[in-house]
């Protein structure tokens, strides 16, 4: 009965389309070779959920958890560093299973991730010929024959070694070379792809082809990860973009053409996710375009926003949200601050470059660059990645396995200057321990998850897997807080992170379904928060955080601040007990200041109970003491890609 | 398209005549094999062609890193970089691990393969399950008082209680569809995923702990786990054969490559006994 019914909705829906096309949007009414289909009919069969509430479900249940930026061996200088491990190794890790890493110990994760992109620096992507592919051609050359056989017969070790040095020596056979474009030619971007390749397990793990594109003139980063939707016989037709002239260059204007110019070419799809904005002096999201002088233009904003959807909030090498300078009524905004200087402290910070550098005032100066040039080319969403160069996406504060091989744990790993310079040092101990990318995608396949990136539904987590909603809508109510599926009646009433808001209908203020699941292993919840950005009538940008639903019977202040939630935290130990906080958090908030004339955005931030860091950690498991000034508490956190809210034309 | 076979024929002469012979003193040349490589390149980064200008830009570059380079050489720059010295490494291994591949695998390695692993390729067993949920501090310490009594009303009702109804309000699944223990431990956690896969199917059990607090579990279904004949995961088990023979050719190699070496750590006796089956000194040195 099921399948005939199913069969009977498609049909009307398409026939239904068919012909509201061709008579018009107005039209009412449509006739088809099946009869006549009426607005109350088509209303039927549109809002028609099946009786069981789990079945015909086509939006995201539960969320994936991946890293959008990872380093192997492939990268100069992970390689620099020690690291041994290559993408074959990584995507194994990822999976779940132990690996032995370059620093010798065993690592595993504590659970699978979904999915993981490693991008390995395009600059750098040696060419390394490959000697065999198994090609029974090579077996018709004398010294094919002899190399086959002595493999054969237990010398391989032997021949190893005699083809080497007959390659290094050019003493090889003319037909054993291998050419560009044959089965046997390996790149190191062939070798990329092919690991991407084969660790793609569709339904279980997704790995994706990607690239780093490290821009870094100067020591100024503004990095990006490019991202393919698609497999290897699009990929392999195009080369990465590297920052070395002439070939390369370090404009993002010359990313985004490169970019273009490979979907033009091949159909495919890109998308680029920048990083450390906190690292680039004012140049990651600029109002005047760095080395022209001018103020960017509706070009540069639609450009980038076009190819940038998505931005990289907090990684390894610090937190990128908000600065303390820039948000000083926002207690939580001084967390893993790296805001000494650029990328290899050849240039200090000078205050006036942070508004230029963290998401929350990137998000506000869209809003006011898009009420000048029609375009907000700061419109993206957040995730979080590891930007590891060990090849192991280990960020667990328990499990932290450093950002370079040199930094895998060890006694003294965190007390080793990170960057020094005669100008400033960074410490180990102040690198994070931190992030994932979490996204809801309805599959865990290439297309799906490529695909919730696009539209912006996803988030950025500190490390921990808390599985967080945002819905933004016209009509969520209080009722809808005690939905057993929030993500049902989200989809259905409202627009999920990323998206945007409907015009507002007179008289009415947004209104937010916000929902928190603890990581299963994690700590509990402290709060759920809303960040307000808007551009007021002097077009000014201003921000408000509110605190929409929190842990416990704790009461808003006078100063209508929300009293901390304590810490279970026993810093000699390392451990942290959820007596306090909660596993689930679930409300409907309304706006209580919109005015539907100011451009606004929302996101949601999600905060745990405080837990032990990492260097808490190394110092029980080492036996070791940390200076004085070291971190040794940390509350993790999750920031939601923002619902954006703009008035309607007049 | 022609143009791409014409460049593939002129770089596979390139690589013939001139691969290792364009280190003539005093001469630097750059062939048409080059010239097109340097085409070739920019071509598959552009999709397009390069025009004069850019690729005389291109010509140029070598040019200038092809000098930068011998006189690089010449000044030994090579010698004590780290990153040149790793890199090198990288780059030997990668040659050895190649050969690995230039024997390959028969049905009998790989079936072999898989008779000692089969844990690895075995298709999952997967259970469905409903589960009631109370949370931790609402139930307190209480858990058991809690749990016994929806316990009770599970009971009685039997199976078409509508089980989502009852207990706390959670965002966590009330059905979870067959799935593999893995799937459940995403959303539940390990533990309690590896205890619901050994629970008795068929009646309400509980209450059993999770990270979120307490669950009274009916399992509802089960599918078995089977081996997966070769034909099935061939791939599969080609690639990790293939791993562990790179493994082993890497370390055979090494091992040969050792031979030739006498090695001498200061403060230590010569190493003939020192030395592990594969090669490698032991970790701690003694210093004077």
């Amino acid at each position: 009965m099921k399948p005939q019914i199913n069969i009977a909705l498609t049909t009307l829906v398409a026939a239904f389309a068919v012909s509201s096309a061709s008579l018009g949007f107005a039209q009412q009414a449509g006739t088809t070779d099946i009869g006549t289909l009426d607005k109350e009919s088509a209303d039927q069969a549109f809002k028609q959920r099946p009786y069981s509430p789990y079945a015909g479900r086509t939006f995201p249940t539960r969320p994936l958890f991946g890293d959008t930026h990872l380093h192997t061996s492939f990268s100069m200088d992970a390689g620099a560093f020690g690291a041994r491990l290559g993408p074959k190794e990584a995507y194994r890790f990822a999976k779940g299973e132990e690996v032995t890493a370059s620093s010798g110990q065993q690592a595993k994760l504590s659970r699978p991730l979904d999915f993981l992109m490693v991008t390995d620096h395009s600059d750098g992507f040696g060419f390394f010929p490959k000697l065999f592919g198994g090609d029974p051609k090579m077996l018709a050359y004398p010294q094919g024959r002899r190399w086959y056989d002595m493999i054969q017969s237990g010398k391989g070790a032997d021949a190893a070694i005699e083809i080497v040095v007959a390659f290094s020596q050019g003493k090889m056979d003319e037909g054993l070379l291998p050419l560009p474009g044959s089965p046997n030619y390996r790149g190191a971007w062939q070798e990329t792809i092919k690991a991407a390749e084969e660790a793609n397990d569709p339904g279980r793990f997704t790995s994706f082809i990607a690239f780093e594109w490290t821009s870094n003139t100067g020591g100024n980063n503004l990095h990006r990860n490019v991202i393919f939707r698609d497999n290897g016989d699009k990929a392999s037709r195009v080369e990465p973009y590297t920052t070395q002239k002439p070939l390369g260059g370090d404009n993002p204007r010359d990313l985004w053409k490169w970019m273009a110019a490979y979907e033009e070419k091949t159909g495919g799809e890109v998308l680029a996710i920048a990083h450390n904005g906190n690292l680039s002096n004012g140049r990651m999201f600029p109002i005047i375009e760095p080395g022209t002088g001018k103020k960017i233009d509706r070009d540069y904003a639609e450009t980038r926003v076009k190819w940038e959807r998505l931005y990289e909030a907090t990684q390894i090498k610090g937190d990128g949200e908000s600065h303390p300078f820039l948000s000083p009524n926002d207690e939580f905004a001084n967390f893993e601050r790296w805001d000494k200087g650029n990328l290899d402290l050849s240039e200090l910070k000078k205050p006036e470059m942070l508004e230029f550098e963290y998401a929350r005032s990137a998000l506000k100066n869209g809003l006011k660059l898009e009420s000048e040039l029609g375009v907000n080319p700061y419109k993206f969403g957040m995730v979080g990645s590891t930007d590891s160069h060990t090849g192991l996406a280990a960020v667990e504060e328990d499990n932290f396995f450093g950002k370079t091989s040199a930094s895998e744990p060890s006694p003294t790993r965190a007390t080793h200057p990170f960057v020094k310079t005669e100008k400033a040092v960074i410490m180990a101990w102040e690198t994070s321990a931190s992030g994932y990318a979490a996204l809801w995608a309805r599959e865990n396949t290439r297309e799906s998850i490529f695909d919730a990136m696009q539209r912006r539904e996803t988030y950025a987590t500190t490390g921990p897997r808390m599985a967080v909603r945002f819905f933004g809508g016209f009509d969520f109510d209080a009722k809808d807080a005690s939905n057993r599926m929030p993500g049902q009646v989200g989809y259905t009433k409202g627009v999920p992170m990323g998206g945007n808001l409907p015009a507002a209908p007179a008289g009415k203020a947004p209104t937010f379904l916000v929902a928190a699941l603890k990581d299963p292993i994690g700590a509990n919840l402290d709060r759920y928060q809303i960040i307000k950005g808007w551009l007021d009538a002097k077009g000014e940008v201003q921000e408000k955080i509110y605190d929409v639903v929190w842990s416990g019977d704790r009461k808003l202040g006078a100063d209508g601040k929300l009293p901390p939630v304590g810490t279970t935290v026993d810093v000699e130990n390392a451990t942290w007990t959820n007596t306090i906080g909660a596993p689930e958090l679930i409300a409907v908030w309304q706006d209580p200041d919109f005015d539907p004339a100011q451009r606004a955005f929302y996101y949601g931030r999600v905060i745990e109970i405080p837990t032990p860091r990492w260097t808490a950690y190394d110092a029980k498991k080492f036996g070791v003491s940390m200076p004085k000034d070291v971190p040794m508490s940390t509350t993790e956190r999750a920031y939601t890609s923002p619902i954006w809210y703009t008035p309607a034309k007049p | 398209m022609h143009f791409l076979a014409l460049g593939a024929l002129v770089f596979f002469l390139f690589h013939l005549t001139t691969d290792r012979g364009e280190t003539q003193d005093g001469k630097i040349v750059v062939t048409r094999g080059k010239v097109e490589q340097l085409v070739t390149g920019f071509s598959r980064t552009w999709q397009r062609l390069p025009t004069q200008e850019e690729l005389d830009g291109l010509v140029e570059d070598s040019i200038r890193e092809e000098v930068l380079y011998r006189e690089a050489l010449a000044m030994r720059l090579d010698k004590d970089d780290t990153i040149v010295r790793r890199r090198m490494r990288q780059k030997l291994e990668f040659l050895t691990e190649d050969t690995a591949a230039a024997a390959p695998s028969t049905d009998a390695d790989l079936q072999g393969w898989l008779d000692k692993h089969p844990d690895k390729f075995r298709v999952e067993p997967t259970l469905a399950f409903s589960q009631v949920y109370l949370n931790a501090t609402h139930a307190g310490d209480n858990a058991s008082a809690a749990a016994s009594k929806v316990l009770a009303q599970l009971d009685s009702a039997g199976e078409s209680v509508a089980a989502a109804e009852l207990g706390d309000t959670t965002m966590l699944p009330h059905q979870f569809p067959l799935s593999r223990v893995d799937e459940i431990a995403s959303v539940f956690g390990d533990e309690f995923a590896r205890r619901v896969a050994q629970l008795e199917g068929g009646r309400w059990i509980g209450p059993i702990q999770s990270g979120y607090g307490w669950h009274i579990v009916y399992v509802s279904e089960r599918t078995e786990g089977r081996p997966k004949p070769l034909s099935e995961v061939r791939d599969a088990v080609q690639r990790d054969w293939l791993a562990a023979r790179r493994k082993e050719i890497i370390d055979a190699t090494y091992s040969k490559m050792r031979e030739k070496y006498a090695v001498i750590v200061e403060g230590l006796a010569p190493q003939a006994d020192a030395r592990s089956k594969s090669g490698r000194v032991a970790n701690t040195v003694q210093r004077p």
